[in-house]
């Protein structure tokens, strides 16, 4: 029981890492389990797990907020374009 | 091409510039973060245009195959600037990160209070922290950003942004872990003194 307890203990930094794979990739069965576990009982997991997710959402309002507004060329950049051209 | 066709084309392309040019001038610089390389990128992809302008087909979209060729143009600049240095030093960087964030047994060291959490229901729409945030998003490391941008300016699926990359699905995620570690970090340290 010791060990089976000892295998399905991560560490806060495990389960963090397990909580942006998770982003990408799909868990296996086993890390979903530890991870669930780990988040039932450790307080300052939850925190990053909550921190995460504002960054996610902040992350993607900044940069699509950025996406539609864009910059732009000034007329001497365009020239210098067109020169490259001749 | 005869001269004819060569000032056809050079007048086409001077056309594009104006229509499309700030589009792929923005663009450029998202991906690169530089408006210096964002413009050379520009210039380099309209030559190449220039180049192959008997390529182009009429009645497609010009805005279309440009960004294609700007999109080779920018992987060719990611995997020139993608050296192991900057590989090696990105590991180093996380190492300290990591150091910073945990103790030895990878548990969490006693976080300072932390002023931003979602009972703040304005934080999102407050300018100022996205303001934070985006000078924490400069300051990541060259590899760290790219992965950022990829996933929330393009909204680029896990194994596009490994291709583009040039790195490995297991890389991807690291990455973007230490990113928002760092990010974390940031954040902690300058939204609170403001």
């Amino acid at each position: 029981m010791k060990t089976l307890m000892n295998l399905a203990m991560i560490s806060c930094k495990q389960a963090a890492e397990l909580t942006s794979k998770q982003e990408f990739d799909s868990l296996s069965f086993g890390d979903t389990l530890k991870l669930k576990m780990h988040q039932k009982i450790c307080k300052a997991c939850k925190q990053f797990t909550q921190q995460s997710k504002i960054i996610d959402i902040a992350l993607d309002k900044l940069l699509q907020d950025k996406k539609s507004k864009g910059i732009v060329l000034t007329t001497e950049q365009k020239d210098k374009i067109l020169k490259s051209l001749q | 091409m005869s001269n004819t066709a060569l000032r056809k084309a050079q007048k086409e392309i001077g056309n594009w510039l104006n229509t499309y040019g700030n589009d792929l001038y923005s663009w450029a610089y998202y991906k690169t973060s530089s408006k210096e390389t964002a413009e050379d990128l520009v210039q380099e992809t309209l030559i190449s245009a220039f180049k192959a302008f008997d390529k182009f087909r009429p009645g497609s979209n010009p805005k279309t195959w440009l960004l294609t060729i700007l999109n080779n143009k920018i992987i060719d600049y990611y995997r020139a600037s993608n050296t192991n240095k900057s590989f090696n030093q990105s590991q180093l960087q996380g190492q300290n990160l990591e150091n910073d964030n945990y103790d030895s047994n990878g548990i969490w060291k006693k976080q300072e209070v932390s002023l931003w959490s979602n009972k703040d229901e304005h934080l999102l729409d407050n300018a100022e922290f996205l303001e934070v945030l985006n000078k924490c998003v400069s300051a990541l490391p060259e590899n760290w950003r790219r992965v950022i941008i990829s996933k929330y300016f393009d909204h680029k699926k896990g194994k596009d942004i490994c291709k583009e990359l040039d790195i490995t699905s297991s890389n991807l995620w690291q990455m973007a872990h230490r990113a928002k570690l760092q990010l974390k970090t940031c954040l902690n340290k300058n939204w609170n003194t403001i």
